[in-house]
Formats: C-alpha cells, sequence, structure tokens
C-alpha cells in the first residue's frame, strides 16, 4: 500500500473533521459582540465588564474547542454575546452618567453665573435707587426752599397790601381833611384840589398871604401822604381882566410859587409841576365879580402816571 | 424489613441528589434577576422588553429541564436567562440616564439662552 493511498482517507477525514468543527453562528455572534464592545465605550467606562465578557466568550471558546457544536458552545456564546452586549450598553450607562454629571455642574455653573448677573443688576439698581432718591431729596429741599421764599414774598406783598391800604386811608383821610379848605373833585384828569386865588395870593402879584401858608401847610400834609407813582400838577388860572401874556405869566409864576412853597414843605420836587394856564378855562363867568373871583384859583391835580400822561398830551393839544 | 426500606430511600436519596447538582437557589437568582429589571421598568422599553422576555422564556425553559432531571441543561439555560436579564436591566438604566442627560443638556441650553 503507497503512503498516497493511506493518506488520502485521513486527509479526507480530516477535512471532514474541520468542517464539523467550524464555530457555531451563536460562537460567531458572541465574537463579533466581543470586537465591537472592545471598540465601544466599554474599553473607556467599563473595562471590567469587558474583561468579563472577555472571559465568557473565552469559556465559549474553550467549549467549541472541546464539544464543537455542543449545546453547552452554543449556551456559552449566547452568554457571551449577552456579556459583550451587556459590557457595551454599560460603558455607554457610564459615560452618560459622567455627562450628566457634567451637565449638571454646567447648569450649576450656569446659576452661579445668572444668580451672580442677578445680584450685580439688583446692586446697581440699588445704586441708581439712591442716586434718583438723592436727586429727590434736593429737588424736594429746593422746592421746599423755593415754597419758603413764595411765602415770605406773599407775607411781603400782603404787608405791601396793607401798607398801601394804610397810605390810601391816610391820603383818603388827608383829602377829606383838605375838603374843609378847599374845593376837592374826583374828574377824569385826577382828583382836583381847587384853592380860591384871592386868599392865597396879594392882588396882582405871586406873592403868597399869609393865611395861605397855613392852608398850603395842610395841602403839603396830604400831599406828603400821597404815593410815590403819584404826579402833582399845579395849575394857576386868572381872570380875564388884562392882557392875556400878562395873565399867562402872573398865572405860571403863582403856580410857580405853590409848587416851591410845597417842595419847601417836604413835598418831593420831582412830583411837582407847575403850569400857568393864564385866562383859559375858566369855571364862571368873568362878567361879575363873583364869577371872576372864581376863575383866579390855582388847582392841584392829583394824578396817576397814566393820567398824567394824558394830561401833559391834552396840554399840548 | 424495616431495613430494606431504609436502604431504598437512601438509594433514591443518592440518586435525587445526583440528577439535581443543581442548587435551587440558582434558579432564585435568575428569578431576582428578572425582578430587578422590570423594577426598572424594562417592559417599557422596546429593546429591554424583548431581552425580558427571552429571559422568562429560558427560564421557563430550565424550570422544564430541571424537571425532566437535566439539570446541566438547565443550568446552561439558566445563565443565559440571567445574561439576558442583565442585558434587560441596563439597556433600560441607559436608556434613562441618556433622557437625563438630554434633559439636562437641555437645561443647561435654557439658562444659556437667558443670559442677556
Amino acid at each position: 500500500m503507497k503512503l498516497t493511498q493511506l493518506l488520502c482517507p485521513l486527509t479526507l477525514l480530516a477535512a471532514f473533521g474541520c468542517a464539523a468543527t467550524g464555530p457555531s453562528p451563536e460562537l460567531i455572534d458572541a465574537r463579533r459582540a466581543y470586537d465591537s464592545a472592545r471598540q465601544s465605550e466599554a474599553a473607556t467606562y467599563s473595562p471590567d465588564k469587558l474583561l468579563t465578557a472577555k472571559q465568557a466568550l473565552e469559556r465559549a471558546e474553550s467549549a467549541h474547542a472541546d464539544d464543537a457544536g455542543s449545546f453547552e458552545e452554543k449556551s456559552l456564546a449566547y452568554v457571551a454575546q449577552r456579556k459583550a452586549q451587556y459590557a457595551s450598553v454599560y460603558g455607554m450607562y457610564e459615560k452618560d452618567r459622567r455627562d450628566q454629571a457634567e451637565a449638571q455642574q454646567a447648569y450649576r455653573d450656569k446659576q452661579d453665573l445668572l444668580r451672580r448677573n442677578a445680584v450685580q443688576q439688583a446692586t446697581e439698581a440699588q445704586r441708581s435707587l439712591a442716586a434718583t432718591w438723592d436727586n429727590l431729596s434736593s429737588a424736594r429741599k429746593e422746592i421746599a426752599a423755593q415754597q419758603t421764599q413764595i411765602q415770605k414774598s406773599q407775607a411781603e406783598l400782603d404787608a405791601e397790601k396793607q401798607a398801601r391800604a394804610k397810605a390810601e386811608q391816610s391820603a383818603a383821610a388827608a383829602l377829606a381833611s383838605l375838603s374843609k379848605i378847599a374845593q376837592v373833585k374826583e374828574e377824569q384828569r385826577g382828583v382836583v384840589i381847587t384853592l380860591d386865588g384871592q386868599v392865597l395870593f396879594v392882588t396882582g402879584k405871586a406873592e403868597l398871604l399869609p393865611i395861605a401858608r397855613d392852608r398850603l401847610n395842610e395841602v403839603a400834609k396830604s400831599l406828603k401822604e400821597l404815593d410815590d407813582d403819584k404826579l402833582v400838577s399845579i395849575e394857576g388860572f386868572t381872570d380875564s381882566r388884562g392882557a392875556d401874556d400878562m395873565n399867562l405869566k402872573l398865572s405860571q409864576d403863582r403856580a410857580n410859587t405853590v409848587r416851591d412853597y410845597l417842595a419847601s414843605q417836604g413835598v418831593k420836587a420831582e412830583k411837582l409841576r407847575a403850569i400857568g394856564r393864564g385866562e383859559a378855562s375858566p369855571v364862571a363867568s368873568n362878567d361879575t365879580p363873583e364869577g371872576r373871583a372864581n376863575n383866579r384859583r390855582v388847582e392841584i391835580v392829583i394824578q396817576s402816571s397814566a393820567q398824567a400822561a394824558a394830561g401833559l398830551s391834552s396840554a399840548k393839544r | 424489613m424495616m431495613r430494606f426500606v431504609s436502604t431504598t430511600l437512601l438509594t433514591l436519596s443518592v440518586v435525587a441528589c445526583g440528577g439535581s447538582s443543581l442548587p435551587p437557589a440558582k434558579v432564585a437568582d435568575t428569578q431576582s434577576s428578572i425582578s430587578a429589571a422590570a423594577a426598572v421598568g424594562a417592559d417599557q422599553n422596546p429593546q429591554a422588553a424583548l431581552h425580558l422576555k427571552m429571559a422568562r422564556d429560558q427560564l421557563k425553559q430550565a424550570q422544564d429541564l430541571l424537571a425532566d432531571g437535566k439539570d446541566d441543561q438547565a443550568k446552561l439555560v439558566l445563565e443565559r436567562a440571567d445574561a439576558d436579564a442583565e442585558v434587560a436591566l441596563m439597556i433600560t438604566r441607559e436608556a434613562e440616564a441618556s433622557a437625563n442627560v438630554k434633559k439636562t443638556q437641555g437645561d443647561v441650553q435654557a439658562l444659556q439662552n437667558r443670559t442677556p
């Protein structure tokens, strides 16, 4: 018998045996699962589980070597596949836990940041509020000061008003007392005090009679009571006897005399104005002695500024 | 007569012990693994539920094998049931952990968006 004739059946036997000892589908799955697990998160996060899977696979391989295709091989390969799967999932689970811890930390960090920002904003708002409050306080103080000022001004105004009323009362009283010695009339041009020329002057002259001084003293007393804004116009008049120019000059001289006397008695000179009207504007007929006596007169006109301005313009006319 | 009965009982018990080498605790362990997986909600996760079903089926199969006195096979099948129950448990836990991570990351993003 040749060697080749002997080897041929052995080779066939071996080939047959090899075919019979191939890994079961379960073992193939287990190997794949283990390879996959090795490349998964398990390598990093669950090496112990991976080791368990490896040991399970080794048991299956061993069972395969001992008794290929056996129930034991298939069962152990099945278990090895599950252990590899378990290791992979466990790796993912561990990674999840770490991710969770990181995310929670990030959440806390973010919350801290937001809290710090909120605190900072609140502090700034508080500071701003405090500044506003300060401004408000200043404004209030200012308002209070202004109110005090207003009250003071009001008090001053009231006092002034009272003083004015009192002065007007005094002036009215003075005018009332004047009416005993002179004719006092309220006209459009102002309050007119008419003094009889005969009791004031020497006939044909601008010289005051002694009695005239008493009367003019009373007039001066009244004029001194007047407000500062009043003006006094002293107008001299004559009757129609004599030349016009002479009468005009005499009336002017007499008005001047009265003005000067009143000024000498304390009436402010800048308030006084002397005007000679001559025989113009008679108040009675010049044909009778009584009429002429009435026309010889001095009129003292107390005017406000506005009345004085109107009077001037009418005088110019 | 008594001697015969005693001898027979002893022989029977030796035979029984030899036929049932699997400790009953092993079955209980597998049942515990299955209960643990169910307790974490494996039945609600489709992938985990599949493994849990396989674990339960294999436990039943193992119990049948035990009843038939096929202890060695029963032991292997119990191991398979155990492995499936463990996988079911871990898949469920991982899914929950993954959902938690996504939620927390979403919360972080929401805070991020609130940041002026």
